[in-house]
């Protein structure tokens, strides 16, 4: 390890502060959302938010718990969808780029011009709601929820394509194979294992796909029990808002047992911090590095 | 002795047949019908319906299952569900929605036939004038049955609590029709009491309509189509013409500007959370404008009137079968049971006697919870009242009762707007409607914050209706009222 | 005769050879056929005048009826300049502020810093557009919001009425998509920042190269083909805005559509009212081929101008 120049002293020493002034930057916000979802809702209605809760109040708390079997419930909906997603779209997108990168395969550069192409024209969201909806019948199931997200990015085939070309060594793939290795054992026993870095990347990027969704949620889950977290808080916002926006046409509906701001706060909060926590263990994979594009087919 | 033996299995067959009727009976018509929640599905939904079937199957042959669907999915998902097919549904409340786009895409049955046959109730409401189907006539053909109504008839309204008509000195008389100009001396006393206070609650956030019906004399836009596509401007107008252009809308602008400015309206009014209702409730308003019927006054407020009261075209809408449905005879007899049976309607309604609800007055239909029930535990406490006869629905309050009701629709029926039984279909003028809806989406939620300067901003609206189109869709509009109106 | 059966051989050959392969791209090839190739014909709705009882295919032809209403409004040309001046700033701020980031966070070697920077610039990522209005609004709004109440008159400045000044919008609004992306895109950039050979910066720095040469000269060069793709990607997406941004946000406040408007909030708007698939189609249409075209397009511009760098 050599020693640092004076100049790469001051590089990182910017780097610190940067990188400082972006977190809190970041964290700001964040301390006023849970700030506010420890204040009392009329109190915050009036006042708005402040960065110390004026007149403290646990109700938004009070009412998650009170409210856990469905929270707590879209909470092991949500892991679960999260968990067994990433994984399935990591396993087809790698064994389909594996696929793709063998050199001389027929059809080859087709196959990749048709998956590109997916990413440029949809069909739109009915056409595909009929499909699943009508003829595979993943509409409130789990499936519901992992189906459609997971291969939402064709790029990534792409991305794992390449990052297969620069990183496997060759010599290594033909030592196996002179031991007699067919290609289902190399995939999983030598081609995965080297592959972790752009495992972490896209497992991060699918993962956070997953725990955000509420879109395709929508339309294929509308089963309670069934709800992940985000479609919880999207459905009570959503509700609220359109409530309050027709309250002159629906006489006498009893608004006050709708969820405050500051619950919906709460929710959100409670939302994001299991992948805040499990977030650095992935980071770990990244110092090896990826490089995306480059190498064409 | 041949002709006993016969005739003793021909009695005995007989007496088998008689016996085993209840026993062959068909198994029941299975119905799925959508179940409007505020976004919770109630725990004890299905418990409710239990209770519902065992009404129902003996009845009509008909085994129920509610499918709870929130308010927003119902708006959001009902045309994919109908139009795909993706979700069995044999009847449906496409809440707030005007199903004219429905019928355009065929996605709805026509009704006729199917109440002829089986719904007996439903006919004779419909015979004693109640206006359950006379908004959904399209091309002759009737496609939805809306509850019947506790009260029909809107006007103008300014819901405002008491205690600040007390404390201003007000005078207040309830069938007394005030002007804006009353309403600023108001809100300057509120003001002057509570400087904190924003006296006027006016909320326009993401509002996709003007709410100037609710301030102003009759309006009528032909079967709920939107206000910008033109509308009869008083009870006796039979000529379609812009609202935003008219100086009725304009000198409401005025004082929406001027309350702004005069601190009477909080100054995010275009751009906050939370409704009026919720505004007023944490104290940072006194009142909102609201339609003037008894039905919208909570405890502890009074309605001043800013019109008279008067009736007209309602919006499509209500009950409908989609043309997937599997059992749509079996769907309408259960419409004409729960309308007719008002022991039923209160089931699906407010849940079981004793257990979500007990009777307080058995006069007036005034409930209450039962001990250590509230609103937010109870295991059923629905309150879009979608279901029946909305007259034999009882209420969790006090201060609303039937009698106030019938008073207003009797008020109301005597100012028939000439819109009544007409609608409007927009198919030759989509896309002007189009561009005009986004127009309105634009300007009408500012304006009617007051929160800009009229001078330069109102002109700019009004020319930007123009050229979306809206002349055109006018002049569409009267041809059809013309045409309609003669018949 | 020969030559037939050989060519069997050789087809049996590769048959053996490629299709363990072909097995295992299948679960992926079929699910981009059911995803992505079977709703595709769904596209001819956009020239559709829908029946449902007909279905999609038996409804009647509308010709380009359903794309008027783009053209009708005669705001077409503020929303698509908003749409895609929006998304050029965003493409271009924040691939150099996400390269940026990615440096910087390389030059962090303690794992423990490093991985608590990351994570919390990824916060505002996991946060729904929705929550983000509500925290944008106790920013800027007149009565509570914060900037008004307390920043402004410590500077001794009047309140600003943000949700009616036009002005500041282009600014918020990139600011907090920013904000909100950076924590995402720089993790891809440092994927690959983190990739480069140690050995070419320990080549330079035996030269005497600085650490800015070194990163003009070695880093950014690497992450020439990474910029490319993450470009063209953006590309096909420039006439698409995201919605929670451009309507939540600004809380569809209408004195700044000049400024906020885009196709998407378009679209919703003029479609509100009225449930119209085809002219639902045809505005996703619309979008898509403009993309297709500009991806076609820059691709071939980056091709003349470095071969090697183009995407295909």
């Amino acid at each position: 390890m050599h020693t640092l120049t004076k100049q790469e002293k001051g590089v990182k020493i910017a780097a610190y502060i940067i990188l400082t002034l972006m977190s809190m930057f970041a964290v700001i916000p964040f301390w006023l959302l849970v700030s506010s979802s420890f204040s009392d809702s009329s109190y915050a209605i009036a006042n708005g938010y402040r960065f110390l809760p004026q007149k403290t109040s646990l109700e938004a708390y009070r009412y998650i718990v009170s409210q856990w079997d469905q929270i707590g419930h879209a909470y092991l909906i949500t892991i679960i969808v999260t968990v067994i997603g990433t994984s399935l779209s990591l396993l087809i997108s790698t064994m389909l780029a594996y696929g793709l990168m063998q050199p001389g395969l027929p059809g080859g550069k087709l196959i990749t011009g048709l998956i590109l192409f997916t990413m440029l024209f949809s069909g739109g969201i009915v056409p595909q709601y009929m499909i699943y909806s009508n003829y595979l019948n993943i509409k409130n199931t789990l499936l519901g929820l992992i189906v459609p997200n997971l291969l939402t990015n064709a790029f990534s085939v792409v991305l794992v394509r390449n990052f297969f070309m620069t990183t496997i060594p060759g010599e290594l793939r033909e030592a196996m194979e002179l031991d007699g290795a067919g290609p289902y054992r190399i995939y999983f026993q030598m081609v995965l294992p080297l592959s972790k870095p752009i495992l972490a990347t896209l497992g991060i990027m699918a993962a956070i796909t997953y725990w955000n969704d509420w879109n395709n949620a929508l339309y294929y889950i509308t089963d309670t029990h069934l709800f992940s977290v985000q479609q919880l808080l999207n459905e009570m916002n959503n509700n609220i808002l359109f409530l309050a926006n027709n309250s002159g046409q629906l006489q006498g509906v009893d608004v006050t047992t709708l969820p405050t701001v500051t619950m919906r706060m709460a929710i959100a909060v409670v939302g994001i911090l299991p992948i805040m926590i499990a977030y650095p263990f992935f980071q770990k994979y990244f110092a090896k590095g990826i490089t995306v594009g480059a190498v064409k087919g | 002795m041949r002709k006993q033996v016969v005739s003793i299995l021909l009695a005995l067959a007989l007496c088998l047949s008689l016996v085993s009727v209840p026993a062959l009976a068909e198994e029941p018509d299975h119905i799925v019908v959508t179940f409007l929640t505020l976004g919770a599905t109630p725990p004890d939904l299905v418990k409710v319906q239990d209770k519902v079937n065992e009404k129902t199957i003996p009845q009509i042959n008909v085994e129920v299952e509610f499918k709870a669907v929130s308010a927003y999915d119902a708006f959001a998902l009902f045309p994919t569900w109908v139009s795909t097919g993706g979700e069995r549904i044999d009847l449906m409340l496409p809440l707030l929605q005007d199903i004219r786009s429905y019928v355009d895409q065929q996605l709805l049955l026509p009704l006729d036939d199917l109440i002829a046959e089986n719904a007996p109730h439903l006919t004779a409401l419909m015979e004693e004038g109640q206006p359950i189907v006379s908004n959904s006539i399209f091309d002759g053909e009737v496609y939805a049955v809306t509850t019947v109504p506790n009260m029909y008839g809107q006007g103008g309204g300014f819901v405002v609590g008491e205690k600040y008509i007390e404390e201003t000195g007000f005078d207040y008389d309830p069938s007394r029709v005030y002007t804006l100009d009353d309403l600023t001396g108001l809100f300057a006393a509120i003001k002057e009491k509570h400087p904190e206070m924003y006296p006027c609650g006016v909320v326009t956030t993401g509002k996709t309509n003007s709410e100037f019906a609710y301030a102003s004399d009759a309006i009528d836009s032909l079967g709920g189509a939107p206000t910008y596509t033109g509308v009869l401007m008083g009870a006796d107008s039979t000529t379609i013409v812009d609202m935003y252009e008219s100086e009725e809308y304009q000198n409401y602008l005025r004082h929406l500007r001027e309350w702004n400015l005069a601190g009477y309206i909080h100054p995010d009014a275009a751009t906050m959370e939370g409704s009026v209702d919720s505004l007023k409730a944490a104290g940072v308003t006194a009142g909102y404008f609201m339609v003037s019927a008894p039905v919208q006054r909570k405890e502890g407020d009074v309605i001043i009137r800013l019109s008279e009261p008067y009736q007209c075209s309602a919006g499509a809408g209500g009950w409908v079968i989609p043309f997937r449905a599997v059992e749509p005879a079996a769907a309408m007899r259960f419409l004409d049971l729960v309308w007719s049976d008002s022991d039923l309607a209160n089931l699906i309604q407010w849940g079981i006697e004793g257990e979500h609800y007990v009777m307080l007055d058995k006069d007036t239909g005034y409930i209450g919870f039962p001990e250590g029930v509230t609103a937010t535990n109870s295991g059923y406490y629905i309150t879009l009242g979608v279901w029946g006869d909305t007259r034999k629905i009882y209420s969790f309050s006090a201060s609303n009762n039937q009698a106030e009701n019938d008073a207003y629709t009797e008020e109301a029926s005597k100012r028939q707007t000439q819109g009544i039984g007409i609608s409007f279909n927009m198919e030759n003028v989509t896309n002007e409607v189009a561009a005009l809806s986004a127009v309105v989406a634009q300007y009408v939620p500012t304006l009617e914050s007051g929160s800009v300067d009229l001078e330069m901003y109102y002109p700019q609206f009004i020319q930007a209706l123009k050229a979306a189109g809206i002349d055109t869709v006018l002049a569409e509009k009267q041809a059809q009222f013309n045409e309609q109106y003669q018949k | 005769m020969q030559s037939v059966t050989q060519k069997k051989i050789v087809r049996a050959n590769r048959f053996r050879k490629y299709g363990p392969y072909y097995l295992m791209m299948l679960p992926g090839l079929l699910y981009f056929l059911i995803n992505n190739y079977l709703p595709m014909p769904g596209i001819i709705l956009a020239f559709k005048k829908v029946n449902w009882r007909l279905g999609i295919f038996g409804s009647k032809w509308n010709g380009l009826k359903n794309f008027t209403f783009l053209l009708s409004s005669g705001q077409l040309a503020t929303i698509v300049r908003n749409t895609v001046l929006y998304n050029l700033a965003f493409i271009v701020i924040g691939t150099v502020l996400a390269i940026a980031v990615a440096i910087l966070l390389n030059e962090v070697r303690s794992k423990a810093a490093n991985r608590i920077f990351q994570t919390l610039i990824l916060l505002p990522y996991l946060m729904s557009m929705v929550v983000v209005s509500y925290l944008a609004y106790a920013f800027l709004s007149v009565e509570t919001g914060y900037v008004n109440n307390a920043i402004l008159p410590a500077l001794g400045m009047e309140p600003i009425r943000f949700y009616q000044e036009p002005g500041y919008w282009p600014f918020i609004l990139i600011l907090i998509n920013t904000w909100k992306g950076i924590g995402f895109t720089s993790v891809v950039y440092l994927a690959a920042v983190v990739g480069i050979s140690e050995d070419l910066f320990e080549a330079a720095r035996v030269d005497g190269a600085s650490k800015f040469q070194q990163i003009f000269k070695i880093t950014l060069p690497c992450l020439k083909p990474t910029i490319i793709t993450m470009f063209i990607l953006s590309i096909s997406k420039i006439f698409f805005s995201d919605f929670g941004l451009f309507y939540q946000v600004p809380k569809n406040s209408g004195i700044l559509y000049p400024v906020t408007q885009t196709i998407d909030t378009y679209v919703y708007n003029a479609l509100m009212n009225q449930n119209n698939p085809g002219m639902s189609a045809a505005a996703g249409l619309f979008q898509s081929v403009v993309g297709c075209v500009l991806v076609v397009l820059s691709n071939a511009l980056i091709r003349k101008v470095s071969r090697e760098d183009a995407l295909f």
